[in-house]
């Protein structure tokens, strides 16, 4: 199992963990699906070793699911390898990124 | 009758002997880690493990069998095998915690679990990872001996319940140098004096904001438990954050992978379907290349680069898949479900690797092609469109192999993909 998820008040936390790829994209989606699009996303990168592209995708569509441009959702803990990989993709201008 | 007694003496010695180099020992001499302990028998019921994660940084283990003694002890010899074998693989604490409490839930019998607390500190060691299942509350301190984080046992312990994903969940805290953590068994708050008075969780915190050491809180438990018959074995741990981070910057730092100079070599692969159906070979062919030659601080980038080359390869290649069918939130696990349909059906395919290294300036330079059995793409007007297309995230894969890449193309019919790397110490 990597996706695990605590969720505080309106905050919805999910942890990665190992590998970011399609591998989790079902426990990702119900990670995010078990609460409200209205709601502020922290996906937690502290213990995520890998991702891929099929990474980038899930995370874009969780911002539709979350509302698009005003989803709130923030990227914490990147390592910088992870972070790089965000920032070549431009994420970095659809999600606010620690 | 004097002989049976001195085989019997040496079996017990055997056994502890194998149970301390299993359970006590830890198979790695980890730096900032300290521990102290007294158990009342041969036998103790208290376990400390440790090892390094293969991405960087270390998972620990401490537990404490209720019950102790001789079924402790053999008891914690699976949990052993699963703590440093999964952590040799690189597997998380959640994945860890699982297989443990399986294991132990089927062996264990009726009234014999184990509280445990299952500590992860993060490459650079900059994050903690906890998960205390019916430990004492975990304690982080900092440089000036005030407490940072508190973490109290939100689980049941090992042995006790089917794992439900609840169960899983690990506290993060993030700590820095010159912050300590500090984990203790039960029986050293319970621990007994002459009068059958307790030590208690209060002194234990007190003494701690004294002054933050091992061996302060330690002396004054040996001095409480002087000449007093105990209940139950003690074990105290320590964590020097300092410590741990830089030992984990040696081991990234100084790339423990590379053995020698960056050298010239091939290696290449054939996967037929079979083994496309059953091996996930990212992982497979990156340990495989980190082990002969690849600086660590790359190793995430190259993973990229591979996964990108191969699951085209074997999605858009071999299964023929549409990655349109992604944008949409049921497209994208209809995608996922038509490609394992596919997968399972599949015959009359492969999938080539060759990976071909070479000394490049400072560093070296490593060629990956990746050539599949499918039919191939019009790659040249997929380039055209991607041109025209600069702001579209459609195509990540693509973008990511372009920037990740110094050399990346296409060729044959669109079933050859070549990419190269150059990496620097």
């Amino acid at each position: 199992m990597s996706i695990s998820t605590s969720t505080e008040g309106n905050k919805q936390t999910i942890n990665v963990q190992g590998r970011f790829d399609f591998s989790v994209q079902a426990e990702f989606r119900q990670a995010y699906e078990a609460v409200g699009g209205g709601s502020t996303f922290i996906i937690n990168f502290a213990s995520a070793d890998y991702m891929d592209s099929s990474a980038l995708g899930m995370l874009l569509l969780l911002r539709d699911y979350a509302g698009g441009d005003s989803a709130k959702i923030e990227l914490k803990n990147c390592r910088a390898e992870i972070k790089n990989i965000l920032e070549i993709s431009n994420f970095q201008k659809l999600f606010k990124i620690n | 009758m004097q002989e049976k007694k001195t085989a019997e003496a040496t079996d017990i010695a055997v056994a502890k002997h194998l149970f301390e180099r299993v359970a006590r020992m830890g198979k790695y001499d980890l730096p900032g880690l300290s521990q102290w302990g007294q158990s009342l028998g041969e036998f103790c019921g208290d376990l400390i493990m440790s090892a390094p994660r293969p991405s960087g940084g270390v998972n620990i283990l401490i537990g404490d069998f209720i019950g102790r003694g001789l079924p402790a002890a053999v008891a914690a010899l699976p949990v052993a095998e699963v703590f440093y074998g999964m952590t040799e693989k690189g597997f998380g604490l959640s994945d860890i915690i699982e297989e443990i409490n399986k294991k132990l839930l089927f062996i264990l019998p009726e009234g014999l679990f184990c509280a445990a607390c299952l500590i992860e500190l993060e490459q650079e060691g900059k994050m903690l990872a906890i998960w205390n299942g019916g430990f004492p509350d975990l304690l982080v301190l900092d440089k000036n001996s005030q407490i940072k984080h508190r973490i109290p046992s939100s689980h049941t312990p090992l042995g006790v319940n089917e794992t439900e994903k609840t169960d899983l969940d690990t506290v993060f805290v993030e700590v820095e140098a010159g912050d300590k953590v500090f984990c203790y068994t039960d029986g050293i708050i319970n621990s007994l004096d002459q009068n059958r008075g307790i030590f208690g969780q209060q002194q234990v915190e007190k003494l701690l904001l004294q002054d933050a050491e091992l061996s302060t809180l330690s002396a004054a438990i040996s001095a409480h438990t002087l000449n007093a018959e105990q209940a139950d074995d003690m074990t105290l741990l320590e964590l020097d954050i300092s410590a741990i981070q830089n030992y984990d910057a040696e081991l990234s730092g100084n790339g423990s992978q590379i053995s020698f100079p960056p050298a010239q070599w091939q290696v290449d692969f054939d996967f037929s379907a079979e083994v496309l159906k059953q091996l996930d070979l990212v992982p497979m062919v990156i340990n495989m290349l980190m082990q002969i030659q690849a600086p660590h601080e790359h190793k995430q980038r190259i993973y990229t680069v591979l996964a990108e080359m191969l699951s085209n390869a074997l999605e858009h290649g071999v299964l023929k898949l549409d990655s349109g069918m992604k944008e949409s939130i049921n497209g994208f696990a209809d995608y996922y479900a038509l490609r394992a349909e596919r997968l399972a059906e599949l015959k009359n395919a492969y999938i080539k690797i060759s990976l071909n290294h070479e000394p490049y300036e400072e560093g070296g330079k490593l060629l990956i092609r990746v050539e599949d059995s499918g039919e191939g793409f019009d790659y040249q007007r997929q380039a055209r469109g991607l041109a025209e297309n600069t702001d579209d995230f459609c195509g990540r894969g693509h973008g990511l192999l372009l920037q990740l890449c110094s050399e990346y193309s296409v060729s044959g019919k669109g079933n050859i993909a070549d990419a190269a790397y150059i990496w620097t110490q």
